[in-house]
């Protein structure tokens, strides 16, 4: 018995003596199951999705593009509504595929050319103004400051959002004409990465985690990696684009300043992120989702999650008339209100949703 | 037999004694059950695209805070004086942001096809040396070509880049190709003068900096044997550059050359020199006593966001290794150590003292020795830099980039990212590594792939 307790003795020692010269790891993972079956029909259903709002985008900017062709042969106002309309249907797609910020929007510049912020006005005014000649070798050099969105934004809006078809020049036509041509090209990019079978495709590689998927060695990867967007840009919503130019009391921070559109490229951000969530885009409804995986493991979660989304959609619908540019000076404590909301959002998926996945 | 109690308590005692040495003195370690914290206990567990991008895992409150900041200056897009915010940028530029280069915290590539040029620039100099022993800036460029410019100013030049097959087998007779990259310069703005010297570089991640800034100095030049006294072929050199704020030459320690010698003059040149933003550090803009100079505007990084730039960059966290149990990878480990690779690139080393102390006295896995090695002719770029010759390159470290591909897309490596996949960055070793990879080429198809495993789990 003696012997036995002395033996202990060391053995406890021994065992503390040693932790007490290792580092302070607290936070040793056990890798888990590279395929779990639930996440596996989850991320089925996410790559349905995006696959879906990449289809979307492509469509809608070669319709922008075919709306400026029209434009460039009959510089009407007509026309040109016609294309500011394009323009803003162009940005729904876009502006809610910010949960899929990773893999070819980051890795292939889709992202950087075609939504760079904030937008280069005075290197773009003096392109306009040189005598640089306009071709798509030279669209594709250009900095990304100086294209894609934004640039066709304050080409078709104007500054202060009043271009009438008549003031435009044969300059500006050329300018318009490549940059949605290019703008078409950086979203036939993002569908073709997330068509199946395509060549590099990734949305193959996505779909494919934990088995033969070159990115992701288990499915869990993949949630976290949607997860991470999602407070990406609950992070990015809240505090860059909605307290930054409220607090600053300036329309420059605005994202679509020059549509006054913004309002819509929010609502946009955070239907995005819902959408991924719940598993509905369109007309798409997963089976298996987010939402389902949460909830069949902390039901309470799940409806804490859902419960704040309703109120953050909710406070950015009671935001009348929803034109960003006059709200930021009317309206500062709803919008810090929404803000702090989106905050809370933000703070429970990447805490409480993490927690309950595992991630 | 039974043990005597006494005997445990010896036996104990010796085990502690091993298990709680310093292996500051040992760099490979055929056993190392915590290898998976690349960092300590600063390592972040992430393994998606985001992987580089974590504050250190023991950040404390004020660090973090400052790390916010930082973040948002690093993440800051400049454009074209005039601007209601964010002016500043050019008039010779090679990028608008931290981050066009660095995405997400990471490593960039070479263009492909007609791409733009994001992340791979090209260093520049005269013969000859400056007043402190480092390259020579050329006459009317500097030390670093600007292959963009706000309009009204002329880019110093446009670069092409093509690319020759060579082709080789390793012993078993499976054959394999390297592209050789070859630079033309089109249309610089003034002629070149005949032996002006260039040199590629490609962006480094980010992440792990401010750990291997508070390596102790002399932790570093334990690794060095300029002069191979010890016969095995491998030297590894201490650079000596120069430090700006101290006005003196200290050691080296960052960038493909080790020609920086803190982060904060790497963040401070970077942002000049690829970005045109000046800063107390590099008052002067780009074009300074070039024929196109413009007035010089006020530092546009004041010193608290260079600093916090700075601190940003030393808060980054290394990632964990994932599977550094699997057999393979073990296998592939010991290939790695027996090839003799971990002799420059060092696995496992401990920090001094940081004036940040979430990074000090950490056991860290960097996989690197912070020195110069001559790699060969293949690689050479021709151009000194210090103490460094033009074969001669710092050892880059090698935690982390298994998650190349999923945090930038890609697998280029090496300086000028010429390596399409971590074998062809292997293969193109030379030098004092020459041995090295003629050992690798003996290697079976099974230890090949092996070897490949362990380095795509770092």
């Amino acid at each position: 018995m003696k012997k036995l307790f002395n033996k202990n003795i060391i053995a406890v020692c021994l065992l503390l003596a040693l932790a007490g010269c290792k580092d302070d790891f607290d936070n040793i993972r056990i890798e888990s199951n590279p395929i779990d079956s639930d996440q596996h029909q989850t991320i089925q259903g996410l790559a349905q999705i995006e696959k879906e709002i990449a289809l979307n985008w492509a469509t809608v900017t070669s319709d922008l593009y075919n709306g400026v062709t029209a434009f460039k042969t009959t510089t009407s106002d007509a026309n040109l509504i016609n294309v500011q309309n394009l323009w803003k249907l162009a940005r729904n797609p876009w502006e809610s595929n910010e949960s899929f910020g990773f893999g070819p929007a980051s890795t292939d510049d889709i992202d950087a050319s075609s939504d760079d912020w904030p937008f280069d006005i005075t290197a773009f005014n003096a392109i306009l103004s040189s005598n640089q000649t306009l071709n798509q070798a030279f669209i594709v050099e250009m900095t990304t400051t100086t294209k894609g969105f934004h640039a066709i934004e304050y080409l078709v809006f104007g500054s202060d959002g009043k271009k009438k078809a008549t003031d435009f020049n044969s300059r500006e036509l050329q300018m318009l004409d490549l940059l949605s041509f290019d703008l078409r090209t950086q979203a036939g990019k993002l569908n073709t990465r997330w068509t199946t079978g395509s060549a590099d495709s990734f949305y193959d590689d996505f779909i494919s985690a934990g088995s033969t998927s070159s990115s992701y060695a288990t499915t869990s990867a993949v949630l976290g990696e949607v997860l991470g967007s999602m407070v990406d840009i609950l992070t990015e919503l809240p505090d860059n684009k909605i307290q930054t130019p409220v607090s600053l009391q300036s329309n420059a921070y605005l994202e679509s300043r020059f549509s006054d559109y913004s309002f819509y490229d929010y609502r946009n951000n955070l239907n995005g992120v819902y959408a991924v969530y719940v598993g509905k885009y369109g007309n798409i409804t997963t089976k298996k989702n987010i939402s389902s995986l949460v909830g069949a493991a902390n039901p309470a979660v799940n409806e804490k999650v859902l419960t704040q989304f309703k109120l953050s959609l909710a406070l950015m619908d009671l935001i009348q008339p929803t034109s960003m540019n006059q709200a930021i000076l009317t309206k500062q404590d709803q919008l810090n209100d929404l803000a702090g909301e989106l905050q809370k959002l933000n703070k429970i998926l990447n805490e409480d949703v993490r927690e309950v996945l595992g991630l | 037999m039974y043990v005597k109690c006494w005997d445990c308590k010896f036996i104990a005692f010796a085990f502690l004694l091993w298990a709680c040495q310093d292996n500051t003195s040992q760099p490979v370690s055929e056993n190392d059950p915590d290898e998976v914290y690349s960092g300590g206990t600063t390592t972040s567990f992430d393994v998606t695209s985001r992987a580089y991008t974590f504050p250190l895992a023991n950040i404390g409150d004020a660090s973090l805070a400052q790390h916010n900041v930082g973040d948002i200056v690093f993440d800051a897009t400049f454009v074209t004086p005039p601007a209601s915010f964010n002016g500043g940028l050019g008039p010779l530029y090679n990028n608008t942001s931290c981050k066009s280069c660095h995405a997400n915290d990471g490593r960039a590539r070479p263009p492909l096809g007609n791409e733009p040029f994001n992340g791979l620039l090209f260093r520049i100099s005269a013969q000859g040396v400056d007043a402190h022993g480092g390259p020579l800036p050329l006459q009317g460029f500097g030390l670093q070509v600007q292959t963009r410019a706000i309009i009204g100013v002329q880019p110093e030049m446009n670069i092409s880049i093509s690319y020759e097959e060579i082709s080789d087998s390793f012993e078993d007779g499976q054959m394999y190709s390297l592209q050789k990259p070859t630079y033309t310069i089109i249309n610089p703005y003034i002629p070149i003068p005949i032996g002006t010297m260039i040199s590629p570089r490609v962006a480094n991640p980010n992440f792990g900096l401010g750990l291997l800034e508070a390596v102790a100095e002399q932790t570093i030049l334990s690794y060095a044997d300029e002069n191979d006294t010890n016969g095995d072929g491998i030297s590894g050199k201490a650079n000596y550059v120069y430090d700006q704020s101290l006005n003196q030459i200290v050691l080296g320690r960052f960038g493909w050359k080790a020609s920086q010698p803190s982060l904060i003059q790497q963040a401070a040149a970077a942002a000049n020199g690829d970005m045109g933003i000046t800063s107390t550090y590099f008052p002067d803009e780009t074009s300074k006593e070039q024929i196109q100079d413009v007035v010089a505007h006020d530092p546009e990084l004041s010193s608290d966001q260079l600093n916090a730039i700075k601190v940003y960059l030393e808060t980054l966290a290394p990632p964990a290794r994932r599977n550094s149990s699997d057999a393979t990878v073990l296998k592939g480990r010991g290939l790695f150590i027996q090839a003799r690779c971990s002799a420059c690139h060092i696995p496992k080393m401990r920090t001094g003292s940081s004036g940040l102390s979430e990074l000090s006295n950490q056991t860290i896995r960097p996989y690197t020795d912070l020195l110069l090695h001559d790699m060969g002719e293949g690689l050479s770029d021709g151009r000194p830099d210090y103490k460094a010759s033009g074969s001669e390159w710092r050892t880059p470290p090698l935690w982390g980039i298994g998650l190349t591909k999923i945090v930038n897309g890609h697998t280029s490596f090496l300086h000028d990212g010429r390596a399409r996949s971590l074998m062809e960055a292997v293969l193109w070793h030379g030098g004092e590594a020459e041995q090295s990879k003629q050992d690798i080429k003996k290697m079976s198809q099974a230890d090949r792939n092996a070897l490949i495993k362990f380095l795509e789990s770092l």
